[in-house]
C-alpha cells in the first residue's frame, strides 16, 4: 500500500459517493414522477492485479421486479375492462331507474295497468279515459327514450373505441420511437431512463388492451395481446384503425362480413401492409377496448332486445285475437274432413296454427304470413315448428306450400281467400284444429281487442318479418294509436253501438295486461328460458336485470380495483421512492464523502510530512 | 379508467388519499341518506333487495288500483242502496195507506196525488247519477235511463203514455157489451158462457166451471184452434155450459172460474136461492121446472157477469197495460191495442207500438235486466269481482212504477165514482205491485243486495289498505334509511375521516428533511 494508492482509493471513494449522491438526488427529484422506478447506484471494488485499488461506479440500476410488473399490467388491463363496463352500465341503470323509481319503466308500466284497471271499473268516465291515454303515452315514450338511451350508450361505446384506438396508435408510435433510441445508442439496453420511459408507455397501453411483453436483446421488446395480435415486433408497430359509425341505431350490428357490418371494427395493419379484422379474430380479450366492444355488441343489444320484446309483447297482447277455423264436414262420397280458414284476416307476421294427427302422432305447425321469400325464410324457425309462408303468390300458392309442409296425408286447397285443409279420409290421419292468430287493426271493428300501441306511422304491430323484423327496434318506434289519442272513447267503444259504460273492452285489456305476456328466451332475462308475466312484472324484471347487471359490474370492478391496488402497493413498496430512505442514504453518503475526504486529507498530510523530511 | 401510478412517493400517502376518497364517498352517501330518507337513489343501489323492492312497488300499485275500485264501488253501491231504500219506502207507504182511505172521495184524491208524487220521485231516483254517470242505466252510463214522469204518464202529441195504453186496454178487455168479451147464450135448459173468439188477446178467459147439487150439470169446453183444412174446421172458443137437469135445492151452486187480463183469476158463484135472486146478490131463483130454473139462471148470470166484469176487469186491464208499458225497452216497444178496425172495444189483435207512437219509458242499456249487476263489475282483487250495475228496467222497479202508474192515471175526482169493488180491485193490483209480489224480487231485496255489495267493497277496501300498508312497510324497510343509523354512521365516518386527516398529516409532516 502506497500513499499514492491511498489517495487514489480515497478519490475513487469520493467519486462513488458523488455518484451515490447523484442517484439520491435524482430519486428525490423524481419522487413524484409517474413511471419512475427507484434507482440504486451500483459500485464494485476495484482490483488491480491482486491489489484492491478502490471502488468503481458501475452505474445506476432500476429496482424492478419483472414478474410483478407483468402482473401489474395484466391487472390494469382487467381494471380497464371492469371499470369501463361498470361506468357504462351504471349510466344505463340510471336511465332505466331514474331517481329511485318515480317515472321509471316499471313505475309507468304499473301506472298504465292501474289506469286501465280504473277504466274497467268506470268505463264511462271521461277523466278516467284521458288518464288511461296519458298513461299509455307515458309508457310508450318511456320505452322510446330508454331505447334511445341504449343506443346512445352504444354510440358512446363506439366513440370510445375510436378514441382508444387513436390513443393506442399514439402509444405504439412512442414505443417505436423508444425502440429506435435503444438501437441508436448501442449498449443503452440497461439505460434506466429509457427503460422507464418505454415501460410507462406499455403501462398506459395495458389499460386499453391485454398486453403481453416479450423482452428481446439489448432493451428491445415485442408486444402482443394475449389473444395473439402482434402490436409491436421490436422495430415496427402495427397500425390499428377503426371505422367509426354514427349514428348507431337498433338495426346496425356487428358482423364478421364487412358488407353486413353496421358498426365499426378494429383493423390491424402490420409492417408488411397486411390487414385483418381484430374483432372477428377475437384478439382483444381484456382492457377497456374489449369492454366497449362487449357493451356495444352484446350487453346493450340485449338490453335493447328486452325493451323491444316488452314493447312487442305489450302491443300484441292488446291487439291480437285467436280465430278458430271453420270445421268442414265430409261431403259424400268423399270421407275427407278438416277445417277452412279465411286467409284475408292475416297480416304479415300473423300466424295460422294447424294441428294434425297421423295415427297416434300429433303435430302442430305454425305458419307465419310473409310478404316475400326473404321474409318467409326469416320467419322460419330452425326446429321447423314455425314456417314462414310467402303470400305474395296468392292463396293458391299458399295452399300448395302449406300442403307440402303438412305432408302427403293432408290436402290443402284454396278458393278465393279461403284456405281449406282436409285429411285423406282414411281415418288414420286427421286435422284436429286450425286457428289463426290475428292482429286487430281497427278501433271499432266489433272486436274488444284494441291496437292501442302501434308502430311508427300508425301501422299495427303484427310481428312482421319484412325488411328486417318489425320486432327489432320496436321499442324505439312504439307509439300510442293516434285514433285513441284523438278519441279516448275508443278505449271503451269497440263498435258503433257500444254503450259508453260497457266494461267489455277495458276488462279484456286489464286481463291481457295481467298476462301472461311472454318475452322470448333470446333476450337473456332468465338464461335462455322465456319469461312470462304481467306487464308490470316484466317491466320490473327488465329494470331489475339492468340493476343487477350494473351491480355485478360494479362489484367486479371493486374487486378488480382491490387486486390492482394490492399489486400496485407491492410494486410501489419495491420500486417507489421513499424520501426517508433516500435521506438516510444521503446522510450515509455525506458521511462517506466526508470520510473519503478525510482519508484524502490524511494522505496529503502523509505526503507533506514526507516532503518536510526531504527539505 | 384506472390510472396506474406507481413509483410516486411513499405508498402510505397514496393509500391515504384513496382512503380519504372512500371515506368522503361514504360520508356523502350517509348525508344523502339523511336528506332524502332513502338508502339509495337507484335500484342497483339497493343491491340484492332491489328487485324485491321493485316487485313490492308493483304490488302496491296493483293493490292501490283495487283499493280505488273498492272505494268507488262502495260509494256507488251506497248511493244505489240509499235510492233503493227510498223507493221501497215510497212503495210501502202508499201500499199501506190504500185500504183505509179509499172509500172516501178525499181518500181517492189523496191516493191519486200521492201515487203521482211517488211516481215522480221514483223516476228521479232511477235517474240519479254520480259524477257523469247514471247509476241505473247499465252500461249506457251517459244516457238518462228514464224519460220525464209526465211524459210517461200522459204522453205527448205524437206518443201515447201509460194512461192512453190503460184506457185502450180497458176498453178492449171490456168489449162493446161490457161483458169482458164473453157471450152468453141459452138453449133449452143449457146456459152457455163463451169467449168471443178463439185466441182473442183481450177480455176475460174462461178457466173452468163447477156445479154442486144434483140438478146442475157443468161442462167446460176448452177452445180449439181451427184448421184451414181440408176439411176446414172452424176455431172454437172456450165455453162453459150449465145444464139444469133437475130442480136444484137451495144452496146448490154453479161456480165459474175466470182468468183476468192481468193473469189473476176470479170466480163467480151463483147459488140457488130464494127471491129476489136476481144475480146481483149472487143467487138465482129456483123455478118450478128445470126450464124455468134455467131461464132464471140465465138472467141472473147476465147480471152477475156484468157486475163481475165491471168490478174486476178495469183494475186487471190497467195492471196489464202498465206492466206491458214498463216491460218495454229501446229494442222492444210496448204492445198496443190494434185500433185500426175502429174502436178499441172491438179490437181483436195486438200490434207492437213504435217509438213514434208510443213512449218508450226506458232509454238505458238494452241488455237483459236480469244481467244488470254484471253491467258494472268492480274488481276488488285478482279474483274478486262484485257486480254493482243496475238498470231501471229491472223487474222490481218495473213493478213499482206500474203500481204507482195505475193509481196515478186515475181521475182523482170522477163525476160518477166507480163502484167500490172496482176501486178495491184496482187497489189490490196496485198493492201487489208496490210490494213486489208480482216481480218475485222486491225493491227491498235489491236494497239488501247493494248494502251487501257495499259491505263487501268496504271490507275489501279495508283489507287492501292494510295490505298496502304492509307492502309499504316492507318497501320502506328496504328503501328507507334509518335516520338515527345514518346520523350515527355519519358522525362515525366523520370522526374516522378527521382522525385519518390528523394522523396522515402528522405522518407526512414527519420527514427526515426537517431534522437535517
Amino acid at each position: 500500500m502506497t500513499i499514492s494508492s491511498l489517495i487514489q482509493t480515497a478519490t475513487s471513494g469520493l467519486r462513488a459517493s458523488q455518484a451515490g449522491l447523484d442517484v439520491v438526488s435524482q430519486n428525490v427529484a423524481n419522487a413524484g414522477t409517474v413511471g419512475y422506478t427507484r434507482r440504486v447506484s451500483v459500485t464494485q471494488e476495484l482490483i488491480s492485479g491482486t491489489q484492491p485499488t478502490g471502488v468503481a461506479v458501475l452505474g445506476a440500476n432500476r429496482v424492478l421486479d419483472g414478474i410483478l410488473q407483468k402482473q401489474l399490467r395484466l391487472e390494469s388491463a382487467g381494471a380497464g375492462y371492469t371499470g369501463a363496463k361498470a361506468n357504462a352500465l351504471a349510466d344505463l341503470e340510471r336511465a332505466f331507474d331514474p331517481s329511485g323509481g318515480t317515472g321509471s319503466l316499471a313505475d309507468l308500466a304499473n301506472g298504465f295497468t292501474s289506469a286501465i284497471s280504473s277504466l274497467a271499473n268506470d268505463p264511462g268516465n271521461y277523466s278516467t279515459r284521458s288518464s288511461a291515454v296519458t298513461a299509455a303515452v307515458n309508457l310508450a315514450s318511456s320505452l322510446n327514450s330508454l331505447s334511445d338511451s341504449v343506443q346512445t350508450a352504444r354510440q358512446n361505446a363506439e366513440d370510445r373505441i375510436d378514441a382508444a384506438v387513436t390513443d393506442v396508435n399514439g402509444i405504439l408510435d412512442g414505443i417505436t420511437a423508444a425502440g429506435a433510441a435503444f438501437r441508436a445508442n448501442v449498449g443503452s439496453g440497461s439505460n434506466p431512463a429509457l427503460l422507464d420511459q418505454r415501460d410507462a408507455l406499455i403501462d398506459r397501453l395495458s389499460t386499453y388492451l391485454d398486453v403481453k411483453v416479450t423482452p428481446g436483446a439489448d432493451g428491445a421488446v415485442s408486444i402482443s395481446t394475449t389473444g395473439g395480435l402482434l402490436l409491436f415486433d421490436g422495430v415496427n408497430p402495427t397500425t390499428l384503425s377503426f371505422d367509426r359509425h354514427a349514428p348507431l341505431s337498433t338495426d346496425l350490428a356487428y358482423s364478421t362480413d364487412p358488407t353486413k357490418r353496421g358498426v365499426g371494427s378494429i383493423t390491424a395493419t402490420d409492417a408488411l401492409g397486411k390487414s385483418r379484422d381484430v374483432l372477428a379474430l377475437g384478439q382483444i380479450r381484456s382492457g377497456s377496448i374489449a369492454a366497449y366492444v362487449e357493451l356495444r355488441d352484446d350487453v346493450l343489444p340485449q338490453a335493447q332486445a328486452q325493451l323491444d320484446s316488452l314493447a312487442a309483447g305489450l302491443a300484441a297482447a292488446l291487439s291480437d285475437k285467436d280465430v278458430a277455423g271453420t270445421a268442414v264436414p265430409a261431403v259424400a262420397p268423399s270421407t275427407a274432413s278438416g277445417f277452412s280458414f279465411d286467409l284475408s284476416q292475416l297480416a304479415n307476421g300473423n300466424s295460422l296454427t294447424v294441428s294434425t294427427k297421423v295415427g297416434a302422432t300429433a303435430r302442430t305447425v305454425t305458419f307465419v304470413k310473409a310478404g316475400s321469400a326473404a321474409a318467409a325464410a326469416a320467419a322460419t324457425s330452425p326446429d321447423g315448428s314455425r314456417i314462414g309462408i310467402d303470400f305474395s303468390g296468392g292463396a293458391a300458392s299458399v295452399a300448395t306450400k302449406i300442403g307440402t309442409a303438412l305432408g302427403t296425408n293432408f290436402a290443402a286447397s284454396a278458393s278465393g281467400t279461403t284456405l281449406q285443409i282436409l285429411d285423406d279420409g282414411t281415418g288414420t290421419a286427421s286435422v284436429t284444429g286450425v286457428s289463426g292468430h290475428v292482429s286487430v287493426a281497427g278501433l271499432t271493428t266489433g272486436d274488444p281487442e284494441l291496437p292501442l300501441f302501434v308502430d311508427q306511422g300508425g301501422g299495427p304491430y303484427t310481428g312482421s318479418f319484412e325488411n328486417g323484423t318489425q320486432l327489432s327496434g320496436f321499442s324505439a318506434r312504439i307509439t300510442v294509436n293516434g285514433g285513441v289519442v284523438a278519441d279516448p272513447s275508443t278505449l271503451v267503444r269497440y263498435s258503433s253501438t257500444t254503450l259508453s259504460g260497457d266494461p267489455t273492452r277495458p276488462t279484456l285489456l286489464v286481463g291481457r295486461l295481467n298476462g301472461p305476456i311472454t318475452i322470448p328466451g333470446t333476450t337473456g332475462l332468465n338464461g335462455n328460458v322465456p319469461v312470462s308475466g304481467s306487464l308490470g312484472s316484466l317491466a320490473n324484471r327488465i329494470v331489475a336485470a339492468q340493476a343487477a347487471g350494473a351491480n355485478d359490474a360494479k362489484n367486479l370492478d371493486d374487486g378488480q380495483k382491490v387486486v390492482l391496488n394490492a399489486v400496485q402497493s407491492r410494486f410501489t413498496d419495491q420500486s417507489g421512492v421513499n424520501i426517508d430512505n433516500e435521506l438516510t442514504q444521503l446522510i450515509q453518503l455525506q458521511t462517506a464523502y466526508g470520510a473519503n475526504a478525510r482519508v484524502l486529507a490524511a494522505g496529503k498530510e502523509l505526503l507533506d510530512t514526507l516532503l518536510r523530511i526531504g527539505a | 379508467m384506472t390510472v396506474i401510478a406507481y413509483g410516486n412517493g411513499p405508498t402510505a400517502s397514496r393509500l391515504a388519499v384513496q382512503s380519504f376518497d372512500r371515506l368522503r364517498t361514504q360520508l356523502n352517501g350517509f348525508q344523502s341518506q339523511l336528506s332524502t330518507g332513502k338508502v339509495a337513489t337507484t335500484v342497483a343501489g339497493l343491491g340484492i333487495q332491489g328487485s324485491v323492492s321493485l316487485g313490492l312497488g308493483s304490488t302496491a300499485s296493483r293493490l292501490e288500483a283495487y283499493q280505488g275500485n273498492a272505494q268507488d264501488a262502495s260509494l256507488r253501491s251506497q248511493l244505489i242502496g240509499t235510492g233503493l231504500q227510498q223507493l221501497d219506502a215510497l212503495g210501502s207507504k202508499l201500499a199501506s195507506g190504500l185500504t183505509d182511505t179509499v172509500n172516501l172521495p178525499i181518500g181517492r184524491k189523496y191516493v191519486v196525488d200521492t201515487a203521482r208524487g211517488s211516481f215522480e220521485q221514483a223516476v228521479d231516483i232511477l235517474n240519479s247519477s254520480l259524477g257523469d254517470r247514471y247509476l241505473f242505466s247499465g252500461r249506457a252510463t251517459d244516457t238518462r235511463p228514464v224519460l220525464d214522469s209526465d211524459l210517461l204518464l200522459n204522453g205527448d202529441a205524437q206518443r201515447a203514455g201509460v194512461k192512453t195504453l190503460i184506457d185502450e186496454r180497458t176498453q178492449a178487455d171490456l168489449g162493446t157489451a161490457g161483458l169482458g168479451r164473453l157471450t152468453l147464450a141459452s138453449a133449452g135448459t143449457t146456459t152457455t158462457v163463451s169467449e168471443e173468439a178463439y185466441g182473442l188477446p183481450f177480455g176475460v178467459k174462461i178457466a173452468g166451471i163447477a156445479a154442486t147439487g144434483a140438478g146442475l150439470a157443468a161442462t167446460f169446453t176448452a177452445g180449439a184452434a181451427g184448421s184451414a183444412g181440408p176439411p176446414a174446421v172452424p176455431a172454437t172458443p172456450a165455453s162453459a155450459a150449465i145444464d139444469v137437469t133437475g130442480t136444484p135445492v137451495d144452496g146448490d151452486a154453479v161456480t165459474y172460474t175466470f182468468t183476468l187480463p192481468d193473469g189473476t183469476t176470479g170466480t163467480l158463484t151463483l147459488s140457488a136461492g130464494a127471491a129476489p135472486a136476481d144475480g146481483a146478490d149472487g143467487a138465482f131463483a129456483i123455478g118450478a121446472t128445470p126450464a124455468a130454473t134455467s131461464a132464471n139462471l140465465t138472467a141472473a148470470l147476465q147480471t152477475a157477469l156484468q157486475t163481475f166484469v165491471t168490478n174486476t176487469v178495469p183494475g186487471a186491464s190497467a195492471a196489464k197495460a202498465a206492466d206491458d208499458f214498463f216491460a218495454a225497452r229501446p229494442g222492444a216497444p210496448p204492445p198496443r191495442v190494434d185500433t185500426s178496425g175502429g174502436s178499441a172495444a172491438a179490437a181483436t189483435a195486438i200490434v207492437s207500438g213504435t217509438a213514434a207512437n208510443t213512449v218508450i219509458w226506458y232509454q238505458g242499456d238494452d241488455g237483459p235486466p236480469s244481467a244488470a249487476r254484471g253491467t258494472n263489475p268492480a274488481r276488488l282483487g285478482d279474483n274478486q269481482t262484485i257486480g254493482i250495475g243496475a238498470q231501471a228496467n229491472e223487474a222490481p222497479f218495473r213493478a213499482l212504477l206500474a203500481g204507482f202508474a195505475v193509481l196515478a192515471v186515475q181521475d182523482p175526482a170522477p163525476a160518477t165514482p166507480p163502484p167500490d169493488d172496482q176501486t178495491l180491485a184496482l187497489l189490490d193490483r196496485a198493492r201487489t205491485r208496490l210490494t213486489g209480489q208480482t216481480s218475485g224480487t222486491a225493491v227491498r231485496d235489491l236494497a239488501g243486495e247493494f248494502s251487501l255489495a257495499k259491505g263487501t267493497a268496504d271490507a275489501a277496501a279495508q283489507q287492501l289498505s292494510q295490505a298496502i300498508k304492509h307492502v309499504g312497510d316492507s318497501q320502506a324497510a328496504i328503501e328507507n334509511a334509518d335516520p338515527t343509523e345514518a346520523a350515527s354512521k355519519l358522525i362515525q365516518t366523520q370522526t374516522r375521516l378527521q382522525a385519518a386527516y390528523q394522523t396522515t398529516s402528522t405522518i407526512l409532516r414527519l420527514s427526515l428533511v426537517d431534522y437535517l
